[in-house]
């Protein structure tokens, strides 16, 4: 009934609506147009401005309504009569503006809104085009915001949206107003500034200049440049945004509206990450080893370079002595030719999109449950759950988008459960339990939590469902609860809250989610019968594995065992594909130890900083024989390189790509490829020639034919997008695995170190972010009693000491750490030369840390 | 007609006991939810007080019992919302009921809860008001230690908790109606909302009877008594409680004292700030009468209860510049419309009488005048038109003066 449709009239126009849907919304996406400035389609409905009153001269039942109304508080009905032009609706809007105006100072010449303003385009339209005020305008002291808003505060007309945003979307509360009449100053509090991820959107909320882009402001003005709109590429879950530039450069990124994946949202690293396009550590032209130095060279020098490399080494070992890694970080066609060049040319199954052994473990863990990765739940789906069941994810830091989508669900009223040793934060006041588990016994965790469903009545149905059964009937919830360190009321607390009768759940899995307690998921999605989504950092995991950056399935996801599958693979590429499995990204660092792997091929991926266990990494790349990077940034495995290969970034390339729910979308260049970069699908099919064994894809609607041959599912993504994409949902049914969970970690003593992802500090890109260093510095995270043991406050520098080898870092004090716990950023530890390994010993690394250093004091204020 | 002259809600006020609650009970108080509680069908109560034609003492005038009856009895809780917070200037009722007579309004509130069907009642008091809020906490504290408030009261199975609050904990903002807070209100649930006169009323109607009540004022619309707040210019200003269609010039001459030193009447603003001003021309020829409809009739309201008399001496600039300053003071700042408004009317109105006028300031002042009106979500914007239009009509004259002349004609000093 909600949905139902009906029509109204504007102007003597039928509209039609969903009922009782604001008029305003309706008349909108009929193309007209009412002016507007607090009303927002994804923030509540407060007619403040009332710039879009109408008049009612038929509500429906035959009569009009006395008064004006305002057209976002109007519910549409059926056979309503609205007029928008009416000379009272003329006299009043007429009257709004001018009131709007009486204190907004016309400074449009040096306003970075001018030419997109809404203030601006609607007053052409809609005002009076005589002032008659003579009173001096309102001027508020001047103050600051953040590193990214810049505050005009004098050009505010109070239409509160961003007080709304971040009252309702972020949860921060920030914005705020104070005063009332005509002093009544919308603004934050000063000892509690603007520090979300996701500060960036009232920039692109406010419909005036009053907060502005203060990375953007002052470089461009908006009618110079030319934008792409596409999903963001930073990470997994594919925002959709545009991409503005003026002439070679990119200036800036803003929102776009997907609403099954963002609605009108991005995070602020997707916002100020394309600075990283402009680097300074940018690859821009290829590189040979000589003498020991990286030396720049041509692309024929470099490309028969790797070719005469290559070649020798398949002539003495064959094609299983090289190795590729890399992939999440391509286009869908990129990975796609990845791919075929090393299972045609090289003849090679050893590639493998997933080098952090996390996603290999989530990976293998959907495959092992649903015989295929992805599509088993949906964005969407995520925000109008009724029940979320997080697990390892703390998603404001991971993917900030999420957590919006999950913030929506909670004020839908839908029950949250978070199982991670930290109690994350998601901006709550209610609606959010934790059970927060020994690092590395969240499987157990998740156990116990099962065995409370079913003890709740949860029975498993389906394949595996038996054996499940049994292994949950013979658990013990109090000493699994006790080996994980839960309480086991909270648990079955938590049982019942994800069990609304008939509602739809969704469970999240986040990077915290490692080899068990990823396969442990999966079960409680089936037993749930809820929508599962795994969370990676890579942003096209999903789409190299669909184009068959796996080991042992090719393109489209089938097995290497399926001789069909083979065959239709060298119908396509004309080659032979091998049927033996490759080895995967777990194997190769031994295989390169033990000279079984002579060459490896690192694709956009840096393992000798990304992965967890660096050491054995290192220890590994240094054994190889011969490396090649193809990358768009200097990392720390460049090192190791003997030819590097410059590779675009996202920015600047044409394609697809995949998000964590498998929605294909189309990815436009925003910007043509920096330096020499060239597109790594085109790079392929220029090394297999220069190996003398072309490549039939050497154009990008052939690797798009290709691609849809071979991954039937993508057969209609890769030849028509519309514009939101298309997901590519499965059907949701899977076997549980009752898998004996690994014996419980002994009580840990002294600190323990877990690392987890933070987006803006993850990965070499990011890192040459320059927009992106005003965000939360890596630190140290202690809880405040250890902090307080070692005698550091916030701010100060901690010497952390790990496996002999030790390293400084500020310390930041985090009261969702439980004592004995101390979190670092992944990524970032090892990518300093030399640095720890942690998160290789399950439960967290024991750790010493001490203060080494006070902060800097400095003098606040006067 | 004969008016019939009988103090209501008053009626206490000479005896200073009758704050507290031995004093109350001894003047006869809570013997109405004696009478009703537990006894009556709570329609009944409605139909009585429907009956009474009592209607709402706050500003709008709006028939009580009719109130009432909007609230869905399905939806619970319920919750009933008074509103103490009398901040319209010249009016200064609320303050001295809840002072002298608080536990009238606390029974009266009883008996509303019982009506309605309400467990839980919130008296708003706003911030200044400090004597009332220690009055009316006192109040419900002897009220509670004596069963008249809490579980069961007096054995009848219905009880109430009532809580003196200084607001909801939140920005002091009008909400968007639809929907009314009938449905959705306080906290989100149905709400009645009633001043703490109109709820002051009714002890005596359930003591007295509806047609006792009504018996008072001038016909079955305009029935009991008002607290008329006069201030200004008359000889005695004051609170008087008067049955409801006396004249103005009753009012003024023959209760408030007249007018001090003798001076001319010029203009009366009948029902506080809100309400359109009327001429002593209009006063005395039309015979304007101060109840509800009457003034209605005339182009003003009867508002507030707050009765402003300004007589020869006063200029009328300086008069709607105050008044503006106050509307300015008070926009909650949330429409475009009367948070730039109110403050622009102020300027003008105010630069006037300082004698910086420019020529077209009544011109555009007249045009911003309808913009005001209809065109936001509460009224207090359309309080301001309405009060800075009446002076402007009415006394355009003198406006021009001041704008010719660059200075005060009346020699008011222009207040710094």
């Amino acid at each position: 009934m909600a949905d139902q449709e009906i029509t109204f009239t504007l102007n003597g126009e039928a509209v039609a609506a969903k009922k009782g849907e604001p008029v305003l919304e309706a008349a909108l996406r009929r193309g007209l147009h009412i002016p507007h400035f607090c009303y927002h389609s994804y923030l509540s409905v407060v007619g403040q401005c009332r710039a879009c009153l109408v008049d009612v001269l038929d509500a429906g039942n035959g009569k009009p309504v006395p008064k004006l109304q305002p057209a976002c508080a109007t519910p549409a009905i059926q056979g309503m009569v609205i007029s928008t032009v009416s000379p009272r609706v003329k006299e009043a809007q007429e009257g709004v503006f001018e009131f709007l105006l009486k204190n907004h100072p016309l400074d449009c010449p040096v306003c970075d809104q001018g030419g997109e303003c809404p203030l601006q385009d609607q007053t052409m339209a809609y005002a009076k085009a005589v002032s008659r005020t003579h009173e001096l305008r309102r001027i508020y002291p001047r103050k600051e915001l953040s590193a990214y808003v810049k505050p005009e505060m004098n050009r505010c007309v109070h239409c509160t949206r961003c007080i709304r945003f971040t009252h309702e979307i972020d949860g921060g509360g920030e914005f705020g107003w104070a005063s009332r009449g005509d002093r009544t100053e919308v603004g934050i509090f000063e000892d509690l500034p603007l520090t979300s991820i996701v500060s960036g959107n009232v920039i692109d909320i406010c419909p005036v200049g009053a907060l502005t882009d203060n990375k953007y402001r002052f470089t461009a003005r908006v009618w110079e440049m030319a934008h792409a709109e596409g999903p963001c590429t930073l990470c997994s879950v594919g925002c959709r945004q545009r991409v503005w530039r003026a002439g070679d450069e990119l200036k800036r990124v803003t929102a776009g509206e997907n609403p099954a994946v963002n609605d009108a949202w991005i995070c602020d690293v997707g916002r100020y990450g394309w600075s990283g396009v402009h680097a300074g550590e940018r690859i821009l032209r290829p590189l040979i080893r000589r003498e020991g130095r990286l030396q720049p060279a041509s692309w024929p020098e470099a490309l028969g370079h790797i070719a005469r490399r290559l070649g020798a080494i398949l002539r003495e070992s064959g094609g299983g002595a090289v190795a590729g890694l890399g992939g999440a970080w391509a286009t869908n066609e990129s990975a796609f030719q990845f791919g075929a060049f090393f299972r045609e040319v090289l003849g090679s199954n050893s590639v493998d999109c997933r080098v952090h052994p996390r996603d290999l473990a989530q990976t293998e863990a959907q495959l092992a449950a649903f015989g295929a990765v992805g599509g088993q739940g949906s964005i969407a789906g995520l925000g109008r759950a009724k029940g979320i069941l997080l697990v390892g994810s703390d998603p404001f830091e991971e993917h900030p988008i999420l957590a919006l989508q999950v913030r929506k669900a909670a004020r839908g009223g839908a029950a949250v459960v978070s199982v991670h040793p930290r109690r994350i934060d998601l901006r709550l006041h209610s609606g959010l339990r934790h059970l927060c588990p020994l690092p590395g016994e969240e499987a157990r965790a998740l156990r116990a939590l099962a065995k409370a469903l079913a003890e709740a009545g949860a029975a498993p149905s389906g394949e595996g469902a038996e054996g499940y059964a049994h292994a949950l009937a013979s658990a013990d919830l109090d000493a699994l609860c006790r080996e994980a360190d839960i309480d086991p009321r909270e648990a079955r607390e938590a049982a019942r809250a994800l069990r609304p009768e008939g509602a739809e759940v969704v469970v999240l899995a986040g990077p915290g989610a490692q080899a068990e307690a990823a396969a442990e998921a999966a079960n409680l999605a089936l037993l749930l019968r809820a929508e599962l989504l795994f969370a990676s950092t890579g942003p096209n995991l999903q789409g190299a594995l669909d184009m068959g950056l796996h080991p042992a399935l090719l393109p489209g996801g089938r097995p290497l065992g399926d001789a069909a599958a083979r065959e239709a693979c060298q119908g396509a590429w004309g080659g032979p594909v091998g049927a033996a499995p490759g080895l995967s990204s777990a194997q190769v660092w031994d295989a390169l130890n033990e000279r079984r792997v002579r060459a490896l091929y690192l694709f956009g991926c840096d393992p000798a900083a990304e992965h967890p266990e660096g050491a054995r990494v290192r220890r590994a790349l240094e054994a190889a024989e011969f490396v090649v990077l193809h990358a768009s940034h200097a990392n720390a495995s460049l090192d190791y390189a003997e030819v590097v290969l410059p590779a675009p970034t996202l920015y600047e390339e044409e394609g697809s790509v995949t998000n964590l729910e498998r929605r294909v979308q189309r990815l436009r260049r925003a910007v043509k490829p920096l330096g020499e970069a060239r597109e790594p699908w085109r790079a392929f099919a220029e090394l297999s020639r220069a190996m003398e064994a072309p490549m039939r894809a050497h154009a990008l609607d052939r690797v798009r034919l290709q691609a849809r041959l071979l991954c039937a599912d993508y057969a209609g993504p890769l030849s028509r997008l519309p514009e939101e994409g298309v997901r590519l949902a499965r059907e949701r049914r899977g076997a549980f695995r009752a898998a004996a969970l690994p014996p419980a970690a002994p009580p840990a003593g002294g600190l323990r170190l877990i690392l987890a992802p933070a987006l803006w500090l993850s990965g070499s890109f990011a890192a040459s972010a320059v927009h992106l260093k005003d965000m939360p510095r890596a630190a140290l995270r202690l809880s405040p009693p250890d902090a307080d043991r070692i005698g550091a406050g916030e701010g100060d520098e901690a010497e952390v000491e790990l496996g002999g080898r030790s390293l400084r870092l500020p310390v930041r004090v985090d009261a969702s750490l439980p004592v004995g716990l101390a979190q670092a950023p992944e990524g970032y530890l090892a990518a300093l030369r030399g640095g720890l390994d942690a998160g290789a010993a399950r439960g967290g690394a024991a750790v010493k840390v001490r203060a080494a250093a006070a902060a800097p004091r400095v003098k606040v204020g006067g | 007609m004969a008016i019939r002259f009988e103090k209501i809600v008053t009626g206490r006020f000479g005896n200073p006991e009758a704050s507290t609650l031995a004093g109350y009970e001894a003047a006869g108080g809570y013997q109405a939810i004696r009478k009703i509680l537990g006894k009556a069908e709570p329609k009944n109560v409605i139909e009585l007080v429907k009956a009474s034609g009592l209607r709402g003492r706050g500003g709008a005038g709006f028939p009580c019992g009719l109130k009432w009856s909007f609230v869905p009895q399905s939806l619970n809780p319920k919750y009933l919302a008074v509103n103490g917070d009398e901040g319209e200037p010249g009016t200064f009722k609320d303050r001295e009921l809840m002072i002298r007579d608080p536990h009238q309004l606390i029974e009266g509130i009883v008996v509303a809860c019982y009506a309605v069907g309400i467990a839980k009642a919130y008296v708003y008091i706003r911030g200044e008001f400090d004597a009332p809020w220690r009055a009316v906490e006192r109040a419900l504290g002897e009220a509670y230690a004596k069963g008249y408030l809490g579980e069961n009261i007096l054995g009848s199975g219905f009880g109430c908790d009532v809580y003196a609050h200084r607001g909801e904990g939140k920005r002091g903002h009008p909400r968007l109606k639809p929907p009314f807070p009938a449905v959705v209100g306080l906290y989100g649930k149905p709400t009645v909302i009633n001043n703490v006169e109109t709820l002051s009323n009714l002890p005596h109607i359930v003591n007295n009877g509806a047609e006792w009540f009504a018996g008072i004022g001038i016909d079955e619309k305009n029935t009991g008594t008002r607290m008329y707040c006069v201030s200004g210019h008359a000889a005695r200003p004051g609170l008087y409680e008067l049955p409801l269609g006396l004249t103005c010039e009753e009012l003024i001459y023959e209760h408030a004292g007249g007018m001090r030193n003798g001076k001319a009447l010029k203009a009366v603003i009948p029902g506080g700030a809100s309400a359109p001003v009327l001429t002593a021309q209009e006063v005395r020829e039309g015979k304007v009468r101060m109840d509800f409809d009457s003034l209605a009739k005339a182009g003003s309201m009867g508002g507030s209860g707050g009765v402003i008399v300004m007589d020869e001496t006063a200029c009328m600039v300086q008069a709607a510049g105050r008044l503006a300053r106050f509307f300015e003071h008070e926009s909650c700042g949330q429409c475009s419309v009367c948070r730039e408004g109110t403050g622009w009317v102020s300027e003008i109105i105010n630069r006037v009488e300082a004698g910086r006028g420019r020529a077209d300031d009544l011109a555009t002042l007249a045009s911003i005048d309808p913009n005001m009106r209809g065109n936001t979500i509460c009224v207090l914007s359309d309080a301001c038109a309405m009060m800075f239009g009446a002076f402007l009509k009415k006394f355009h004259r003198e406006f021009e003066a001041h704008v010719e002349q660059g200075r005060c004609p009346l020699g008011s000093p222009y207040p710094a």
